[in-house]
């Protein structure tokens, strides 16, 4: 995340939202950050097995949303870019 | 058709006792006829928050348990006879009642007053069980502040999974100068973590302590945290109001930070 000269430092709300949505995500899914950080490294091995794919540019990103449409009150949601 | 709102929080301290005794006191003088009930049994606050701590001869437990009618137990507020407040047992403790006792006990309630509200317990124990056992609706209570939110976040989750379909989020003590300064977490971010709608946004108010140093709920006057709380109150009723100068966190600066922050 970049920053211009005149923010000083890393402002902490900033500092708190990465560790909030860190935290909440395993929170929600019940799981510790190590197992998130398993769980991405998995999924990238199993589709190194059907895709060519550069490992070290492909992040996976773990959102869990709540979309109210179609009847549907929660869904939760693996996005994976940089494919 | 009477309203039943628990108000809860999960993290103690942020505010729901507050929250309970200034929009109970807003709809009272919105002239709706409420009850403020303080579920926390064996630490009681809500009757010192109103003022009322001197008028107190029986509780919310003497009524479940047959000692008295439920008239008795209620307390009729002589500034606004619209509130009456059901104070909590301060000798027992959260096992001295259950679910379906509040669940009679709301029922009751519900026949005499347009709103029905529940100052919840911190935790997620029995104290929280019972109080959102007989309630339609509930308004979550956080600071911008980590531990509030992740508490207030597993408080959603444990609402949600007990078939709440309402859930309002009302987040306290704004420091608007810290959040232009981006060491606090604004009202959109907030909003943006816990993803829940938004009721209303006080900021922290000298005025509140010194409320309830006085025994004086604010809600309605003229101070910042008295609006704030009044246009809670306000939007229960089904107004749209929006939300206040001090309430609104971006200014010049963080609009332009914000350009910069979405590329994350």
């Amino acid at each position: 995340m970049k920053k211009f000269s005149f923010m000083h430092k890393d402002q902490s709300c900033s500092v708190a939202k990465d560790r909030l949505s860190t935290v909440l995500l395993a929170d929600r899914l019940n799981c510790t950050p190590e197992m998130v950080e398993l769980m991405k490294q998995e999924i990238l091995s199993v589709m190194e097995k059907y895709l060519e794919i550069d490992r070290t540019r492909m992040t996976i990103h773990l959102e869990i949303t709540t979309k109210e449409e179609q009847g549907v009150k929660h869904a939760k949601t693996i996005q994976i870019k940089g494919l | 058709m009477s309203e039943v709102i628990v108000i809860t929080s999960g993290k103690g301290g942020v505010g729901k006792t507050t929250a309970t005794a200034n929009i109970g006191m807003g709809l009272a003088r919105m002239k709706k006829k409420t009850v403020v009930i303080d579920t926390d049994i064996g630490l009681r606050n809500l009757d010192v928050v109103l003022g009322l701590e001197n008028r107190i001869v029986y509780n919310m437990v003497d009524v479940i348990e047959g000692n008295c009618r439920l008239k008795q137990a209620l307390i009729k507020d002589k500034r606004c006879p619209e509130l009456s407040l059901l104070p909590s047992a301060q000798t027992r403790d959260k096992s001295a009642v259950t679910p379906e006792q509040m669940i009679k006990l709301t029922e009751e309630l519900k026949e005499h007053f347009d709103y029905v509200l529940l100052d919840c317990p911190a935790g997620i124990e029995q104290g929280f069980k019972n109080a959102i056992a007989g309630a339609e609706r509930a308004i979550v209570v956080t600071t911008p502040e980590v531990s509030a939110i992740r508490d207030a976040d597993r408080i959603i989750g444990l609402l949600e999974a007990a078939e709440f379909r309402n859930i309002d989020l009302l987040i306290n003590r704004i420091r608007p100068d810290m959040v232009r300064r981006g060491e606090m977490m604004s009202v959109e971010d907030v909003v943006e973590i816990l993803a829940v709608n938004l009721i209303g946004a006080v900021p922290d108010d000298e005025e509140v302590v010194i409320s309830t140093n006085q025994g004086e709920p604010l809600a309605g006057d003229d101070t910042q945290a008295g609006q704030a709380f009044f246009n809670v109150c306000r939007r229960i009723l089904g107004e749209e109001v929006p939300l206040l100068e001090f309430e609104q966190t971006t200014g010049f600066l963080s609009k332009i930070s914000g350009l910069f922050h979405r590329g994350r």
